[in-house]
């Protein structure tokens, strides 16, 4: 509001007297109260009602249009809702009005513009779908990246790959510091969202966490519903799987250009990989094969974690 | 007498009273594993919400019916249609979920500015206490600007849904509130 505001002084700044701003839906309801005045104005406008003040509030804009009449001064005030007020000395009657109307008038512009952001979140909402579809289209994004199992509706936002609503579960009994789960169609996709999902995508996320998984066993569509031993194969499956056997001649630098992207996104989708090396350090085994394993996927996520 | 001391009694032990219970929270909070730890006393795999749950927990001599409803986006806003008659509002927060204890933030207090909503009192259940970087309860306190709010009895319980910790000391202190009225 403060910007529209300055935008009307501006253009009434500029205006010549001549200029008719548009017809205010204040403008009789002003000028009625405008007869009533005595000239006092208060510091605090926004007590409507007060004598001799006279006030036009426009809650949406939130902003309160404040102006006072005094014998020989021209003197208008306007008052935004945060409290911050604004003196402004006309040099005559018709000089003030024009003011008044001009402000007025971009109040009234701008409760316009309040209507059209409806429009606007509904024009979002298209962007979305569109952003939603191409996260579709990525390569491998038909197929679940947990179970294969069609149309996954589900995304692991660190690990930018979608997964079915079953495994969205397992997912999220991980815990968001392992995987981030949104819903394609219930939740909000913010553009930078829709882009690391786009960037990324199932293909490119399992050509990692699966790159050198040996002897194993994917869970397929059919092992639904042994309910744990699937959570379990999963759980392990899906994200300790890499960390199982890290890679220890994959570049994902030199190999894919979408780590290329930025550090930031680069770090989102290695989060969930460096904690799941934390978890498991209590096993032995695997903390020393981390430990000497030189893959620049976990050198990659050191790096990450030593900057945070 | 013998009739008031029978009433006495049949207040105090037989006579369950009905408690109507919401919980919301953002996805992924723990709302589901909650209900169902409370209800059943087991950790059951859960998938999310979409649309509701509702179970009747009795504790303590009060029969309590909670709503477990989705925390997606884009099905926040059918939060509202639960409000009715609510006399006590869980919040299940995500204490290790850094990132989006603003959004939660902002959700309790759009909520709570309902005018349906004026009466209930708020249990938040800081779940997910065991991860890893979790949020103590004074912190989520400030974050979620608790402090700052006016004529509401609310309380922070930090919980771990998985262990059942935290749980029973909640409806304890909601039992403890509403018998008070």
């Amino acid at each position: 509001m403060l910007d529209s505001l300055s935008s009307a002084s501006g253009i009434s700044g500029t205006a010549s007297p001549k200029l008719e701003p548009p017809p205010s839906p204040h403008a009789n309801r002003k000028k009625h109260r405008r007869k009533k005045s005595t000239g006092i104005t208060r510091p605090d406008g926004l007590s409507a009602g007060s004598e001799g003040e006279k006030m036009i509030r426009c809650h949406i804009c939130s902003c309160v249009l404040d102006f006072a009449e005094q014998e020989e001064s021209f003197e208008f005030i306007i008052v935004s809702l945060t409290g911050q007020m604004w003196h402004f000395e006309a040099s005559s009657f018709e000089e003030r009005e024009l003011w008044v109307q001009a402000v007025e008038s971009q109040i009234f512009a701008s409760l316009q513009s309040c209507e059209s952001t409806k429009n606007k979140s509904r024009l979002g909402s298209q962007s979305d779908a569109v952003a939603i579809q191409s996260i579709r289209n990525v390569r491998g994004n038909s197929f679940c990246a947990d179970c294969d199992a069609p149309n996954p509706d589900w995304a692991s936002l660190n690990l930018g790959a979608l997964i079915c609503i079953e495994c969205s579960g397992v997912h999220r009994k991980l815990g968001t510091h392992l995987s981030r789960v949104r819903s394609l169609d219930l939740d909000d996709w913010p553009v930078e969202l829709s882009m690391l999902m786009t960037a990324i995508g199932n293909a490119m996320a399992n050509s990692v966490w699966e790159a050198c998984v040996e002897d194993y066993c994917k869970p397929g569509l059919d092992s639904t519903r042994s309910v744990n031993c699937r959570a379990l194969n999963k759980t392990c499956d899906s994200l300790f799987r890499h960390v199982k056997k890290p890679c220890t001649h994959f570049s994902p630098m030199t190999a894919h250009p979408v780590f290329m992207i930025s550090p930031a996104l680069l770090q989102a989708s290695f989060f969930a990989a460096g904690d799941a090396v934390l978890h498991c350090q209590e096993n032995l085994m695997l903390h020393r094969l981390l430990r000497s394993s030189t893959s620049p996927l976990l050198s990659l996520y050191l790096r990450c974690s030593d900057k945070t | 007498m013998g009739i008031l001391f029978s009433r006495l009694f049949y207040r105090l032990y037989i006579c369950k009273r009905d408690i109507r219970i919401l919980m919301v929270g953002l996805d992924a909070a723990g709302k589901t594993t909650i209900l169902y730890k409370l209800k059943l006393g087991e950790v059951v795999s859960t998938l999310p919400t979409i649309g509701f749950n509702v179970e009747r927990v009795d504790y303590k001599n009060i029969s309590f019916t909670v709503w477990d409803v989705g925390g997606q986006t884009k099905i926040r806003s059918l939060w509202k249609y639960y409000f009715q008659f609510t006399q006590a509002l869980i919040f299940v927060v995500d204490s290790s979920d850094h990132e989006r204890i603003e959004t939660a933030a902002e959700e309790l207090h759009m909520m709570l500015a309902e005018d349906e909503m004026r009466d209930a009192i708020l249990l938040v259940l800081a779940n997910k206490q065991d991860l890893p970087k979790a949020m103590s309860t004074q912190e989520l306190t400030d974050r979620l600007g608790l402090h700052k709010m006016r004529g509401r009895q609310w309380f922070v319980q930090g919980a771990c849904a998985v262990q059942g910790s935290g749980l029973y000391e909640g409806l304890d202190w909601l039992s403890d509130q509403l018998s008070k009225r």
